[in-house]
C-alpha cells in the first residue's frame, strides 16, 4: 500500500495535543495504524508534549500528597506487559475495529442517496460531529460542499477523486474550512470510506434536493 | 545506532554540562520506569512522582481544572504510570513523552468528556532489537534535541504550540483567541513542527560538535 495523502502536520499536532474530537481522532488513528511515516511524525509531536510538560513550572501540591500517593500504590496492582496490537483487525485498521461490531463485508448499509449508502458509528458524545462509513457506487459524485470545521476521510476500499487528487486505500483527505471539494468515486469498484466531521457541511449545489440526503453530515 | 551508550553519554557530558545533566536525568527516569515495571520499586516510582507530579498538576490546571481537580487528575495519571509501567518501551519514547501521553489521555477523558481510540498506535512499531540501555540513551538524546528545539521556537510559534498542547484549544479556537486566520495558525504549527523534525533529522546524521 503506497500512501500518498496524509493528515497535515497541524492535524497531527492536534491529535498529539488531544484537541481533535473523538470521530476525527478515530480517522487519524486508523490512518496511523497503516502509515509508518505518520507514526514517526506523531512520535515527534508527542515528544513536543513531553518537552513542554518538562518545562512547566511545578505546582505546589497539598501536604500529604506523597503519602496519599503511596497509599494508593498499595491498593493498585501493576499490569503485565502485553504484545503490541496488530495494525488491523477484522480487515480494518485496529482503531476502527474497536468502533465496528461487524466485518466490513457484512456491514448493514442504509441507503442515503442514489449510489450512496452509509453506516453511522457510535461515539461517546453525539452532537459533536459525526463518524460514519460511506459506501459509494462506482462513478457516483457527492454534492460539492464546503466545510465549517474539519472533515477527515480515510479510504478503506476502492478509490475516489476530487479537486486535490486521487485517494486510494490508506490515503487520508484532510479538509478544513479553507477548502471545498466534490468527491467522485472512481469507476472501477465501490469506494468504502471512513469519514468524520466536527461541524455540519455546507453544500454548494443549486439543486437543494441533491444536498438534502447529506444535510446530516 | 551502534554506538557504545557509555561513550555517547561521555561525549554529551563533554559537550555542555547543563545539557548532559538533562540527558542523564532523562535516562534515570527511564530506568525508574523499568524498575517499577520489573519489581514494583516504590522508591523509583517516588523519584518519578517528585519530578513529574508537580508538573502534571500544572498541565491539568492549564487545561482548566481547579487546583483540587488538577491534583486528582495528576494522581490518576501517576497511578496509571505505576499500573502500566510494563508497557513503557524505551525504544519508542522518553519517560517524559510517555508520561505526557498518559496525562493527555486522562485529560481528554475527564475534562472534555470525550473518548479517543484506545489502541496504542506507537506500539504498532516493532521495537529495534537493540538492547534497552542503548535505546534509553537514544531516547534521552532525542528528548534533549526536542527540548532545545522547542525552547528555541520564535514567540509566535511557541504561542500556538502552547495553546494547542496546554490550553487544549482546537485550531479554530486558537485562531479566534489570537484573532488571526485559521491558515496562519496551521502554518505556524507546521513551521514549529518542521523545526523539531529538523533537529531530530540532524540526530540521525550524527551529533554535531
Ligand atoms: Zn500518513
Amino acid at each position: 500500500m503506497t500512501i500518498r495523502h496524509h493528515p497535515s502536520e497541524a492535524s497531527l499536532i492536534a491529535h498529539a495535543s488531544g484537541t481533535l474530537g473523538e470521530g476525527l481522532s478515530v480517522v487519524v488513528a486508523s490512518h496511523l495504524a497503516l502509515c509508518q511515516r505518520c507514526r514517526d511524525h506523531l512520535r515527534a509531536a508527542e515528544d513536543i508534549g513531553g518537552a513542554l510538560v518538562e518545562a512547566l513550572p511545578p505546582s505546589a501540591l497539598s501536604p500529604g500528597g506523597r503519602e496519599a500517593m503511596l497509599a494508593r500504590l498499595d491498593a493498585t496492582p501493576r499490569e503485565a506487559g502485553v504484545a503490541p496490537p496488530l495494525p488491523r483487525a477484522r480487515g480494518v485498521p485496529r482503531p476502527l475495529a474497536d468502533y465496528l461490531d461487524v466485518d466490513l463485508e457484512s456491514v448493514p448499509w442504509r441507503a442515503m442517496a442514489p449510489g450512496v449508502r452509509r453506516y453511522p458509528l457510535v461515539t461517546a458524545r453525539s452532537g459533536h460531529g459525526t463518524l460514519r462509513l460511506l459506501r459509494i457506487a462506482p462513478g457516483t459524485a457527492l454534492p460539492r460542499h464546503e466545510h465549517q470545521g474539519h472533515e477527515f476521510t480515510l479510504v478503506l476500499k476502492g478509490s475516489f477523486s476530487d479537486d486535490l487528487g486521487r485517494y486510494r486505500p490508506g490515503d487520508l483527505a484532510d479538509l478544513d474550512s479553507s477548502r471545498g471539494h466534490q468527491p467522485i468515486a472512481d469507476a472501477d469498484e465501490d469506494c468504502v470510506c471512513l469519514i468524520a466531521t466536527d461541524a455540519p457541511l455546507r453544500f454548494k449545489t443549486l439543486l437543494p434536493r441533491l444536498a438534502q440526503p447529506f444535510l446530516g453530515m | 545506532m551502534g554506538e557504545d551508550p557509555a561513550m555517547t553519554v561521555a561525549e554529551t557530558l563533554a559537550d555542555d554540562p547543563a545539557r548532559s545533566a538533562k540527558v542523564a536525568e532523562s535516562i534515570r527516569f527511564a530506568e525508574c520506569l523499568r524498575d517499577v515495571a520489573e519489581r514494583g520499586d516504590r522508591e523509583a516510582f517516588m523519584t518519578l512522582y517528585d519530578h513529574f507530579a508537580p508538573r502534571l498538576a500544572s498541565y491539568m490546571t492549564r487545561a482548566g481544572a481547579s487546583p483540587a481537580q488538577a491534583e486528582d487528575l495528576m494522581q490518576d495519571a501517576m497511578l496509571a504510570v505505576w499500573r502500566k509501567a510494563a508497557l513503557f518501551d524505551p525504544a519508542k519514547a522518553s519517560a517524559a513523552t510517555w508520561i505526557f501521553t498518559i496525562a493527555r489521555n486522562l485529560r481528554i477523558d475527564l475534562l472534555r468528556r470525550d473518548r479517543r481510540p484506545t489502541v496504542d498506535i506507537g506500539a504498532l512499531d516493532l521495537a529495534d532489537p537493540s538492547d534497552g540501555a542503548e535505546a534509553t540513551v537514544d531516547a534521552a538524546r532525542r528528548a534533549d534535541r526536542v527540548r532545545r528545539a522547542v525552547a528555541a521556537l520564535p514567540p509566535e510559534q511557541a504561542e500556538v504550540i502552547r495553546l494547542s498542547y496546554f490550553d487544549g484549544l482546537p485550531h479554530p479556537e486558537i485562531a479566534a483567541r489570537l484573532n488571526i486566520p485559521l491558515g496562519t495558525v496551521k502554518s505556524r504549527l507546521r513551521l514549529a513542527f518542521k523545526k523539531v523534525r529538523g533537529a531530530l533529522a540532524d540526530e540521525t546524521m550524527g551529533d554535531p560538535a
